[in-house]
């Protein structure tokens, strides 16, 4: 488990937060990684042997003006879209809802039952404990996160509630 | 179908705990003979007669019907050899009586094998009307008078054409008038076609009509000519 | 494999699991009845022991009714308060509990809620992406009815058209929803609070003529009175939201110096991922901005866990009085027992015995649970009317697949527990059973 979480955290090809005020050990730094607007927090997934999985995360835009995520890839999947939950006569349902802005100054919590990265087609199954990564493309930027996967029935990251 | 010879050789029936319940040390039967067996309470006549259908299994000697060792045949095989060759008739009929006239007598033909259902709803209905009985198939048989009841039975032991028909105290439950006639209709049927008819009963009226008489006392049978 | 699966429609995939479920007891009667005909009998053992067959029937279908009537009862309440919170896209309210802020802006449970002031109101209001923002007032009432203070956009948006008369257009006037006892031309005075605290003369004086009536929505509103929110402030003797030179005409634009506050907005945008950005927007230090969606799905997965084990439960239910229906058909296999013991000494085979025993056990299983089904339907269909009633919500309660499936697998396992019974009896004396 250290070993992948390292191996993990080498990855990286933007840059991660490694502040230096950073109050965790370092093997929890993948948790974090930042573009020059956004900050993404605390990447899961679910267990899941399906096509499809949601990939939550906190954002927070630390620029004073609105921040549009245009877009997400990544190898394990055919297809990312963006999605948000809606109630559709008395029954939740995820709808595509094209790019996602972040307002200037905003956090904004990709959660169940709220927003989401929808992966389509998935190539492989995703197995509690494991990561993968994913590509967010924000206003000409590529921004590499680091998702954990969490169990098949996960409300949150398993480390929510730390200030990274 | 044409009667069967019975055979019994050093035959004894046991019950619980051992206690012997008959012992015929050698009896034979023509095929086609119409024998009535008597004898007091409790002397083994109808062990005897569950004994040579199958249902009693035997606990020593062997009983054969024609060249078929009943004695020696499993729980199945007795089943089977009583749903081809065997008849019977109870003494208080034991009907389905939900079922109609048609219905009992025909009932055999439920559990059948398919080619011969025909035959036996065809051969029921005859025998039903032989027997002075309409096959209403709308009245149930629990509305039928006792005597009606009785011939029903009748109709339904000889339904499936058995080798042998036997029969338990059939006219016991009946007035005179219709166990007379019982009697007469049972005789007569069962000799039809040379079936061999082994009866028990008290009945001196069906003693008259058979070709021979067997007396069992205390287990054992008094062998008697007719 | 499970591609092909996948694609399928989900009807069929519910079909098709229906069908597996059911597969043990049809491969099961396939097998056991093979070759004969069981049913003239069958139908002469019920016949003869009636009373008692329709005893077992009533047993299973009593618990199987309950079984599906709790699953489809649970399943119409979640439809039912999902489909009253339809309208409300996103709710903006001072920071505090969103369960109390969405009971009392969608459900109109009444609490005492903090105000949104008028920079706020302001801010949310020229949202450059917000399409339709509406202040809801609740706090006055009017016998049972809330009254709730908003613009004529938002009597809109929920209603979409009136079944009567016109909007209001003055401070003075009134929309009734279709379950309130007034009609166009009515006039009521309100009661400032909710149920037993309301003081009925606090606004005395304040008079309402109703100028129009919404239709059915099968939400609470049914039973709410809109009135103008200058109206809502005016009767409490605050400012009414527009400056001295204002013209009466009641709506927005509202001027914030002269905005008294609302305990909730609602916001809509101009689509989904807006509606979301301003929710990142507005859950700030100053307010909380939630979908109303959101928390409902999160209490309906909280009530997923409950459902799963009221499952459980229900199945387990169905599975004693099962059981204690197999005991009960051992018994009365007993009183059967010369029946079947002619059948055998007759020479039936000892399989056919078995198999009109099992059919027997079977058949009141059918009957009782396909009972039960209707029985759960109706008596969810009650309930759902009774909290219809009392809540405004329409809590429809219909049959779905979750339920058949549950039946279907009762079926398959009782038939597979029925094997029991029918192997006892095989096992009785046949003289035993003729001398009765």
């Amino acid at each position: 488990m250290k070993k992948a979480l390292l191996i993990a955290s080498t990855m990286f090809i933007t840059t991660p937060a490694f502040a230096d005020d950073h109050k965790h050990n370092e093997q929890e730094e993948h948790h974090l990684s930042e573009s020059s607007a956004l900050r993404f927090i605390h990447a899961w997934s679910r267990e899941t042997s399906g096509e499809e999985a949601l990939v939550f995360v906190e954002i927070e835009n630390t620029t004073d003006r609105d921040v549009m995520i245009t877009g997400a890839e990544t190898h394990i999947a055919a297809d990312v879209s963006v999605v948000g939950f809606q109630m559709q006569s008395g029954d939740g349902a995820y709808v595509p809802i094209g790019e996602l802005v972040v307002p200037a100054g905003a956090e904004m919590d990709l959660a169940p039952e709220a927003l989401a990265f929808k992966l389509s087609g998935l190539k492989e199954p995703l197995e509690h404990g494991a990561h993968f990564e994913m590509h967010v493309l924000s206003d000409g930027e590529e921004i590499e996160i680091d998702v954990e996967i969490e169990e098949a029935d996960a409300h949150q990251h398993s480390h929510a509630g730390h200030q990274h | 179908m044409a009667g069967l010879p019975l055979r019994i050789e050093g035959l004894t029936v046991s019950g619980e705990g051992g206690r012997t319940l008959l012992e015929v040390p050698e009896l034979s039967i023509e095929p086609g003979t119409a024998v009535v067996v008597r004898g007091p309470s409790g002397a083994g006549k109808s062990t005897f007669l569950y004994a040579v259908s199958g249902i009693l299994p035997v606990t020593a000697g062997r009983i054969l019907w024609g060249d078929q060792v009943l004695s020696e045949m499993n729980d199945p095989a007795r089943a089977a050899f009583r749903r081809n060759q065997v008849g019977f008739v109870f003494q208080d009929h034991l009907l389905f009586e939900e079922l109609s006239a048609f219905g009992n007598a025909s009932i055999a033909a439920l559990y059948a094998p398919k080619n011969r259902r025909a035959g036996i709803r065809s051969t029921g209905t005859e025998q039903l009307e032989k027997l002075g009985l309409s096959a209403d198939e709308h009245r149930i048989s629990g509305t039928y008078s006792g005597g009606e009841r009785q011939r029903i039975a009748v109709a339904r032991a000889l339904a499936a054409d058995p080798a042998i028909v036997l029969a338990d105290e059939p006219t016991a439950s009946l007035d005179r008038e219709n166990a007379d006639r019982l009697a007469d209709d049972l005789m007569q049927l069962a000799r039809d076609n040379g079936r061999t008819l082994i009866a028990v009963t008290h009945d001196p009226a069906m003693h008259a009509q058979a070709d021979r008489v067997i007396d069992i006392v205390d287990g054992r049978i008094q062998d008697s000519a007719a | 494999m499970m591609a092909f699966w996948y694609d399928l429609p989900v009807a069929v995939q519910d079909g098709l699991v229906g069908l597996m479920l059911l597969t043990p007891a049809i491969v099961l009667g396939a097998v056991v009845l093979r070759g004969f005909e069981t049913r003239p009998l069958l139908f002469a053992l019920v016949r003869q022991q009636v009373w008692l067959s329709i005893v077992f029937v009533a047993l299973i279908a009593v618990s199987v009714g309950i079984g599906v009537g709790l699953i489809a009862q649970e399943r119409g309440l979640r439809q039912g308060t999902a489909r009253a919170a339809d309208k409300f896209d996103l709710i903006v309210a001072a920071p505090g509990s969103e369960i109390t802020a969405m009971l009392a802006a969608v459900y109109l449970q009444a609490s005492d809620m903090p105000l949104i002031d008028g920079e706020t109101y302001h801010d949310i209001e020229s949202h450059p992406r917000a399409e339709l923002v509406a202040p809801i007032a609740f706090g006055d009432s009017w016998k049972d009815a809330p009254v709730v203070g908003t613009t004529p956009q938002f009597v809109v948006h929920l209603a979409e058209s009136l079944t009567e008369g016109r909007m209001f257009a003055s401070e003075e006037e009134a929309i009734a929803g279709a379950r309130v006892p007034l009609s166009v031309g009515d006039e009521f005075s309100p009661a400032h609070g909710v149920g037993g605290a309301a003081e009925e003369d606090a606004h005395r004086g304040a008079n309402y003529t109703i100028t129009g009536k919404m239709p059915l929505t099968g939400t609470p509103w049914d039973r709410a009175i809109l009135v103008p929110v200058e109206a809502v402030w005016g009767v409490h003797g605050l400012a009414v939201g527009h400056g001295p030179e204002w013209d009466g005409v009641v709506g927005p634009p509202f001027e914030p110096r002269y905005f008294p506050g609302t305990p909730a907005v609602l916001v809509r945008a101009d689509s989904l991922g807006s509606t979301y950005g301003l929710q990142a927007t507005f859950n700030n230090d100053e307010t909380m901005a939630f979908f109303p969606g959101t928390i409902l799905a999160r209490l309906h997965a909280l009530m997923g866990d409950v459902r799963q084990l009221m499952s459980v439960l229900a199945v387990i239910t169905q599975v004693l009085v099962t059981a204690s229906v197999l005991a009960g058909l051992m018994m009365l296999t007993k009183l059967l027992s010369r029946r079947l013991a002619l059948l055998r000494a007759l020479g039936a085979p000892g399989r056919f015995v078995f198999a009109l025993t099992w059919s027997y056990a079977v058949f009141l299983i059918v009957i009782g649970a396909a009972s039960g089904l209707t029985l759960g339907v109706l008596a969810s269909w009650a309930i759902s009317q009774a909290i219809t009633a009392r809540t405004d919500i329409l809590v429809q309660a219909t049959l779905d697949w979750p339920e058949i499936h549950i039946v279907a697998g009762f079926i398959s396992l009782t038939s597979i527990l029925a094997l029991l019974p029918a192997l006892l009896t095989m096992k009785r004396s046949v003289i035993a059973g003729l001398r009765g």
